[in-house]
């Protein structure tokens, strides 16, 4: 009869996937950890990733300027940019995560057909992001951004990795 | 026969709503709505009582006292919000499946459906429109064309999408092309098979094209065009066609939609889709309430 043993250092343990919903946001330190976000249409999606202090987060964003709705921003702050990145920022230094090390990924901001487009909702989100990121010192690295995708975010906490998945394919920012 | 002939035909093979819904929209048509008959007329199918309370007690509500009979329910709730609860237990068992056609999860299209019914309506009160009142079944109902084409026709949606990309066509222009007819008007038709009102079917048979509405009913068709569209944005359910459909960017002017206003109202719908996410996880599907298979 064969017996079978496990050793704890020898057991491969899968990845763990960690959704962040419209108007969240996940931060982790664990290298197991795959945080995903789907959906992400004229939402704008932003990974922040430490490589030293080994820690990642990724917000998933629905609308520019928290001044449209102060109250709704106070209950759901990650709905909107200016608060949500804002929030994010503070915990990830929280955590240990230093400015100088953060690689900034971004995904999404698509819009509608048409050219004059009324609400411009992604354009919206992705200006405010990136200026919001400039004032921080924070550069982004890479985007996938704009067009009428619908696309999944993720980021591999075991390497840092951010991949983008939309119309059936996957690719590294 | 064509395809689209095939696809008309197929419509005879979906299940028909409940007759309580039609029952019931037409009573609540009527000048004088009577509490007690309009209890019984929903107490007649034990499982769609057991649901309705169920709902009605649920904490999104946040009675401090439970509800015990229907009537209290119609009471507490109104007419209205007891009508759209009928509505979305009805037509939940044929929606929350997945849309091969269309590359949607269980959930996509549920929460699709259920965001532009709440946009809609969110939207009319805001600005006070008259069509406010079918809001919530216009937009709840105006993707169901998907059900046909994805599930009971079983399109592939390769050649739909490579049409598409190739032209550079917006899905349902796309599916015109391929299939000879799209989702909305298979919608339309869907509901004239269900015995929904003309202008219902009309505002989602011109949900991607408003501007052909007819013009005493084109005002339902904008709400129903942007809450889509808005919905499609934020990312409240999608599929393989992703944001792939034209802005028709004088439905917003002629209803005096407004960025702010659509944003503010994109927030309230993403707490109220949430809540009612959850309210609906209790209540099992197809318990004796859901679309019945009968001969038509």
């Amino acid at each position: 009869m064969t017996q079978v043993v496990e050793r704890p250092g020898q057991v491969l343990r899968s990845k763990r996937s960690i959704c962040v919903d419209i108007s969240d946001m996940k931060m982790t330190c664990n290298r197991e950890d795959v945080l995903v976000t789907y959906s992400l249409g004229s939402c704008v999606g932003l990974t922040l990733y430490d490589p030293l202090a080994g820690i990642g987060a990724m917000i998933h964003c629905m609308l520019p300027m928290s001044k449209i709705d102060p109250e709704k921003a106070r209950l759901k702050p990650y709905m909107f940019v200016d608060t949500g990145v804002a929030a994010m920022l503070h915990d990830m230094y929280q955590a240990g995560a230093k400015r100088q090390n953060l690689i900034a990924k971004v995904a999404g901001a698509g819009s509608p057909l048409g050219r004059e487009e009324t609400f411009r909702i992604g354009q919206r989100n992705y200006t405010i992001l990136r200026k919001f990121l400039w004032k921080n010192n924070i550069l982004i690295a890479k985007e996938d951004v704009g067009g009428t995708k619908a696309r999944t975010l993720y980021l591999h906490m075991a390497d840092g990795r951010t991949t983008v998945k939309s119309e059936g394919q996957e690719v590294e920012l | 026969m064509s395809e689209r002939e095939n696809i008309l035909a197929r419509i005879e093979t979906v299940p028909s709503l409940p007759s309580v819904v039609i029952k019931l929209r037409q009573y609540l048509n009527e000048p004088d709505v009577n509490f007690d008959t309009l209890a019984r007329m929903i107490e007649y199918d034990p499982g769609l009582t057991a649901n309705v309370l169920q709902l009605s007690n649920s904490a999104y509500f946040g009675w401090s006292k439970s509800i015990s009979t229907v009537k209290e329910a119609i009471v507490r709730l109104g007419t209205n919000r007891i009508f759209q609860m009928v509505l979305c237990m009805s037509v939940a068992p044929l929606v929350r499946k997945p849309i091969k056609g269309y590359d949607m999860d269980s959930e996509g299209l549920w929460r699709h459906s259920i965001s532009t019914a709440i946009c809609a309506e969110l939207v009319a009160a805001e600005l006070q429109l008259s069509c406010g009142g079918e809001a919530f079944t216009a937009g709840l109902l105006h993707d169901m064309g998907k059900i046909v084409l994805g599930t009971f026709v079983d399109i592939d949606d390769s050649p739909i999408k490579e049409v598409m990309l190739a032209d550079k066509l917006a899905f349902n222009e796309a599916e015109q092309m391929v299939l000879g007819i799209d989702h909305a008007e298979v919608a339309a038709a869907l509901l004239r098979a269900w015995n929904l009102p003309d202008h219902v079917a009309e505002a989602v048979r011109w949900h991607h094209q408003p501007s052909l509405a007819p013009e005493n009913q084109r005002e339902l068709a904008d709400l129903v065009h942007v809450a889509d569209i808005l919905c499609l944005d934020f990312g409240f359910g999608g599929g393989a066609d992703g944001l792939s459909y034209r802005l028709d960017r004088s439905a917003s002017e002629r209803l005096g939609l407004g960025v702010g206003v659509a944003e503010k109202v994109g927030a309230q719908v993403m707490i109220a889709v949430t809540e009612l996410n959850s309210m609906f996880q209790t209540v099992r599907e197809g318990e004796g309430n859901g679309v019945q298979h009968s001969s038509r």
